[in-house]
């Protein structure tokens, strides 16, 4: 949310991001997970990063730049192996309800549940560094590298890039999904020169 | 997350860091009404209570004789800080000690001004050559750590200070020791140079690894836990983010950060100040150069 008040500070775009939600037995319309149209106008996402009832897709928002700079939002949705699978702009200039609609179909036909926001230490915020421990693994963040550690063996690396033009990649959030031992991460490339940034969201499953 | 308690953050071997500092005549002189704190276990965890044996015989806290490359002006404005968030007028308490996780460090910070920009970024480039980045240059902190360690020192490729057979954890300490004094004058010229551009101040932070217990989920922005002292005045106050910033620092912050610098207290009351370089992703490195041991992890505290 704050990236995208700090790209475009008179941004219409409200995002409203919350992981608790009714269960998925609710209906596509309300559904745990799901983009709306508030009365003001303004779009509402709730329930993002969110992993669907398979456990083989993770959706998250993305905000994005648009033709001549102009600010847009786009779902992604990755396969836990870390790749994009689909990339759904529904926001730019204005917005797309037609691909708002896609989108929440999309959400709805694959059951897709919120996923466990995590608590950054104040380290994260102040040196761009992370050690916590959630359930029985060890997430830490440090020198551009993510890393997953059970019992001190290491369950996943992920070295993220860095440029000239950018500082960071700053941790921006952890999300978890414990039965899947998924993990959605969020980074932020910052500077006024930073143009063309490296992918701000890494999707990992670890055994 | 579990928060770790202050005695894990110390030194894996404190009673050797006694003998480290104190052979190297590290304590500080005890005024008359002081207990003498010779016979106090060192355990580099400077609590209120510590900060209430020192100054409640009046005694101040001073700084340590390795600490004198730091400029006079940052060591007062480090002084007047550490008087202020021990002190009584602090409530909530700002800290639960100085020590390995909680109060250790600052951030000597200029506040963005396009008519200082120039000044500023001619700083920031300078400490950046001396400290953080590996040029190789064979007189920056990096490069002279990676040729003590053997690699690149960095978390993911596992704790320096380790005896191996290339030699002890103690003798890479004291390797790093060195490494870390041959760039303090330089440092400390820069910092210097930087506390006379309008408008530089230190941003101390505390409770880095944990929060306070009565307020576990304390904001990343509160005043509790920033504390801005600038260079002008060295007077220290609890800093607000002001409206239409999201950071203290950075592209959408209110300053920049020119250099870094940790600190430990001792039981005699002497504050020891090292540079402070956190790009490994290890924050405590520099503080093993003062305590000449090793930290232990704890959950939470990857050392």
């Amino acid at each position: 949310v704050r990236r995208i008040q700090a790209r475009a500070p008179a941004f219409w775009l409200t995002l409203a991001l919350q992981t608790a939600c009714a269960s998925r037995s609710v209906p596509p319309a309300t559904g745990p997970c799901r983009i709306s149209i508030g009365q003001d106008g303004k779009l509402n996402l709730v329930g993002l990063p969110a992993l669907s009832a398979d456990g083989a897709r993770v959706a998250v928002s993305e905000p994005c730049d648009g033709p001549k700079g102009s600010p847009c939002l786009a779902i992604l949705l990755f396969s836990v192996d870390g790749k994009v699978q689909d990339r759904l702009e529904v926001a730019g200039p204005s917005v797309s309800e037609g691909q708002i609609r896609r989108t929440n179909q999309l959400l709805s036909d694959g059951l897709f549940a919120p996923m466990t926001s995590l608590k950054l230490p104040f380290s994260a915020y102040d040196l761009n560094i992370v050690h916590l421990r959630v359930s029985d693994i060890a997430i830490h963040y440090g020198a551009s590298t993510l890393i997953v550690d059970r019992d001190d063996h290491r369950l996943a690396t992920v070295d993220l890039p860095t440029t000239v033009d950018c500082t960071g990649p700053r941790i921006v959030s952890l999300f978890f999904d414990d039965k899947t031992h998924t993990l959605a991460a969020e980074f932020e490339y910052q500077g006024v020169g930073c143009l063309d940034s490296p992918p701000g969201w890494r999707v990992l499953r670890f055994p | 997350m579990t928060d770790p308690p202050p005695p894990s953050s110390a030194p894996a071997t404190p009673g050797k860091s006694n003998v480290w500092e104190r052979a190297k005549g590290a304590s500080v002189p005890h005024a008359p009404n002081c207990p003498n704190t010779s016979a106090v276990a060192e355990d580099w965890n400077f609590t209120r209570a510590d900060y209430a044996r020192v100054t409640g015989c009046g005694q101040k806290l001073t700084m340590a004789s390795d600490s004198s490359w730091l400029p006079a002006q940052l060591q007062q404005n480090l002084l007047n800080t550490l008087d202020f968030v021990f002190g009584p007028t602090i409530s909530p308490q700002a800290t639960d000690g100085v020590n390995a996780t909680d109060f250790f460090h600052g951030h000597l910070v200029i506040k963005k001004d396009s008519a200082t920009a120039s000044q500023m970024n001619a700083v920031m480039a300078r400490a950046v050559r001396i400290v953080a980045v590996s040029t190789g240059d064979p007189a920056a902190l990096t490069t002279a750590r990676t040729a003590l360690i053997g690699r690149v020192v960095k978390f993911s490729s596992g704790y320096p200070f380790v005896t191996d057979a290339r030699s002890s954890d103690v003798q890479k300490i004291a390797g790093y020791k060195t490494a870390v004094e041959n760039v303090e004058p330089s440092l400390g010229q820069v910092m210097s140079d930087a506390a006379q551009i309008p408008a530089a101040a230190v941003m101390y932070h505390t409770f880095e690894w944990h929060s306070p217990a009565d307020a576990p989920t304390l904001d990343n922005d509160s005043p509790r836990r920033c504390f801005a002292t600038p260079l002008d005045t060295n007077s220290p106050a609890p800093y607000t983010l002001p409206p239409g910033f999201q950071r203290y620092e950075g592209t959408h912050g209110e300053y920049e950060i020119v250099a870094d610098l940790s600190f430990l207290v001792d039981k005699a009351g002497a504050v020891h100040v090292r540079p402070f370089d956190s790009t490994s992703g290890f924050t405590s490195l520099e503080l093993s150069t003062i305590t000449g041991a090793p930290f232990a992890a704890s959950p939470g505290f990857v050392r």
